[in-house]
């Protein structure tokens, strides 16, 4: 399998996203999330320790986005602890699409993010559609869109 | 004082520093007569290609042959390497104004010695491995040389390339490997050479120099033997050369042409191919020979039933055609095998049955700087209407959108193109819960004829891309039924622009080669960390 190697402008747009999702979601959470974001080396994953949600109670989250495919194409949905309290809530608003234990049929990855406690967070960038402006990348669809999104969708809830 | 044409993502920074930190004051400071620069490539023996976009190097000769005065400019680029070849991609080029030359004669130059360290330093910053020192000799009317001066300045400022930029390059936090080149521009012809770093032996002829838009130009440097055809090929093509007389037919038994899928399609564009004069040709396909092949297999035999797509052609065309060699490639398009035959290619085709695979040769195009040529059938009845239609589109890297940036994307099923894209463990995670549906393989209908026809636009289009006998078509429509002209070339001017500035693989991936990772299905990442724990307590006091 060919390594995947880090490259400096993909680096450099997910960092401009982080900037854009520090200075949207983050900002406007009420009482503060701490910025404490992890990005991986090969730049595969981001994890937010502090992702803000809409609510008073939970009001954050640790929420994980997969940028393997990034930004060629959107994320599949996002990963949220299993532990997490807000998951169920996350559940209960979008109706379901949060899957902790998968699948039935046993398969390493699935394993190995059982291992690392992370639910699947089913949640699609609208239809699917996903074009990345690489010129300006507020123009298009981007991370900083996606989580916007699902951060909206949330707040439909009303609690 | 210095302009930048970027054609790739603008790696080079707009603001130019100099290099005081980590350069010898000496290079600096000095002024140096100039005229190439270079660095170690150990005692390499492959093949050395040096492939330019067709902008770059349009700008490059229209710059250092501006007048007649010798002039300079300095190139960057990408590398991909193989086994067999070496090939240099040039996207970027820096060119100096008049002011930063202390002289300039139609014998001579001498570069102003801060411009040259600023130069240096901007591609210190880079991620460009390769840098490219190229000056003119416009008095050169027919073939061009490096000059025993160019020799004596190419030792001193090579070595000093060879020793202190990887270091440089280390400090700005950069990959360290250096590849350098000189190259000289006469008027109609070029030298090409790279630095070994071997003292007895310190430079190495470039074997060939390809140039990328809407023809493929192949000029051979005047230091390297030029290839001649050998008497039984001229024989073997006498008719073709009576048609096509350019001289690029004698280059064409060397450059690598992968085809990918050798079914109804590619199984036709190959036979093409081989008997066109291409010699070295990869082919790729998974696939086993099946009765229902036969309609419109070439090489088809109920002796073959249950053989190899691809080994049947290879040992048909090695033996029956003289210097013919296949590299026949039994395994997945994402395999590392097939993504190495496919990014060390001169042209690819594509003969595929699905979108995922057609976007995945799209990028490695535009991230190669290869130009791909891919060719489909549909055969479809409506309402009793019978409808034969094909086509054949090309994406040329830095000339036509590329698939991900044409309006050609707004045909293919993004959903499906990021299942494609997605590794095996997701995609079983998605199937289980039934966001991908194993639905039973639909065979499409396919005819010879139809086949032979848009195999034969797929050929035409390599034969202009080659000879450059008329405008490049960015597709050709085929509708059989259409009385009125059942065969459209739709022209890249007629339909507007160029690669989209937008478009993520044509701004980012463009020339990238080696340098930047190839996203490719099934790619396996590295899976996050646990969660913290007191991450999560932490969510739950409050």
């Amino acid at each position: 399998m060919p390594s995947i190697n880090t490259s400096q402008w993909k680096a450099a747009l997910v960092h401009q996203e982080i900037g854009h999702i520090i200075g949207g979601l983050y900002a406007r959470h009420q009482r503060g999330c701490r910025t404490q974001i992890q990005v991986c080396d090969e730049l595969s994953w981001i994890l937010f320790h502090d992702f803000p949600l809409p609510w008073t109670n939970p009001d954050r989250t640790p929420l994980l986005v997969s940028t393997a495919l990034y930004p060629k194409f959107p994320p599949h949905g996002v990963h949220i602890p299993t532990r997490a309290p807000a998951l169920p809530v996350i559940e209960q608003v979008l109706g379901g699409y949060v899957f902790d234990d998968p699948i039935q049929v046993y398969d390493e990855h699935v394993e190995r993010l059982k291992n690392r406690g992370f639910s699947w967070v089913c949640y699609h960038h609208i239809g699917y559609q996903w074009r990345f402006n690489a010129r300006d990348i507020r123009k298009g669809d981007c991370l900083y869109k996606y989580l916007e999104n699902f951060y909206a969708v949330l707040a439909e809830d009303t609690r | 004082m210095i302009n930048l044409l970027s054609n790739a993502t603008a790696e080079i920074p707009v603001m130019p520093i100099t290099l005081h930190s980590v350069m010898p004051d000496t290079i600096i400071e000095d002024d140096v007569a100039m005229s190439s620069v270079g660095c170690a490539t150990n005692s390499d023996t492959r093949s050395i290609v040096v492939r330019f976009l067709q902008k770059t190097y349009i700008s490059m000769r229209e710059e250092l042959l501006q007048d007649e005065n010798e002039r300079i400019c300095f190139a960057f680029g990408h590398r991909v390497e193989s086994p067999q070849r070496l090939v240099m991609l040039v996207t970027d080029v820096l060119f100096f104004d008049n002011d930063t030359y202390k002289c300039m004669s139609p014998g001579s130059l001498v570069l102003n010695g801060k411009a040259k360290g600023t130069a240096y330093d901007m591609y210190a910053r880079s991620s460009f491995p390769l840098i490219i020192n190229a000056h003119s000799h416009p008095f050169s009317r027919e073939d061009v040389w490096f000059s025993a001066v160019d020799d004596a300045d190419d030792r001193r400022e090579m070595g000093w390339i060879a020793s202190e930029l990887p270091k440089a390059k280390r400090h700005y936090g950069n990959p360290d490997r250096v590849i350098a080149l000189s190259m000289v521009f006469g008027q109609t012809a070029i030298d090409a050479r790279v630095y070994t770093g071997n003292l007895q032996r310190p430079f190495r002829p470039v074997d060939l120099i390809e140039v990328v838009g809407e023809q493929l130009t192949l000029v051979v440097p005047s230091s390297t033997k030029q290839w001649a055809m050998t008497g039984v090929e001229r024989e073997f093509l006498d008719r073709q050369l009576r048609a096509f007389t350019s001289g690029a037919q004698a280059v064409l038994s060397r450059l690598k042409v992968t085809v990918v899928g050798v079914g109804g399609i590619g199984s036709l564009a190959l036979q093409g191919l081989v008997h066109m004069g291409f010699r070295n040709i990869t082919i790729i396909d998974t696939d086993d020979i099946e009765w229902s092949n036969g309609n419109r297999l070439i090489l088809w035999s109920q002796r073959n039933v249950g053989a190899r797509k691809v080994e049947v052609p290879k040992q048909y065309y090695e033996s029956h055609f003289p210097g013919v060699t296949i590299d026949a490639i039994c395994a997945p398009l994402e395999s590392m095998r097939a993504v190495s035959a496919m990014k060390d290619s001169d042209i690819l085709i594509g003969g595929l049955d699905n979108q995922g695979a057609r976007v995945f040769l799209n990028d490695i195009a535009v991230q190669f700087l290869i130009p791909y040529i891919d060719g489909a059938t549909a055969i479809a009845r409506k309402e009793g209407a019978l409808s034969l239609a094909a086509r054949s589109a090309a994406t040329i890297p830095g000339t036509t959108p590329c698939m991900q940036c044409s309006e050609r994307i707004l045909y293919l099923d993004k959903k499906e193109l990021s299942m494609h894209f997605s590794d095996a463990e997701t995609k079983s995670h998605l199937r289980a819960q039934g966001y991908i549906k194993d639905a039973p393989e639909e065979k499409a209908p396919a005819v010879l004829p139809l086949n032979m026809l848009v195999a034969s636009a797929i050929l035409f289009e390599v034969m202009n891309l080659v000879h450059g006998f008329q405008s490049g078509a960015r597709c050709v429509h085929i509708d059989w039924m259409d009385n009125k002209g059942p065969v459209r070339r739709i022209l890249n001017h007629e339909v507007g622009d160029g690669p989209s500035e937008s478009c993520v693989v044509c701004s980012s991936y463009l020339g990238k080669g080696d340098s930047e990772p190839i996203l490719f299905p099934g790619a396996q990442t590295e899976l996050p960390p646990a969660p913290g724990m007191s991450e999560i307590e932490t969510c739950e006091s409050r």
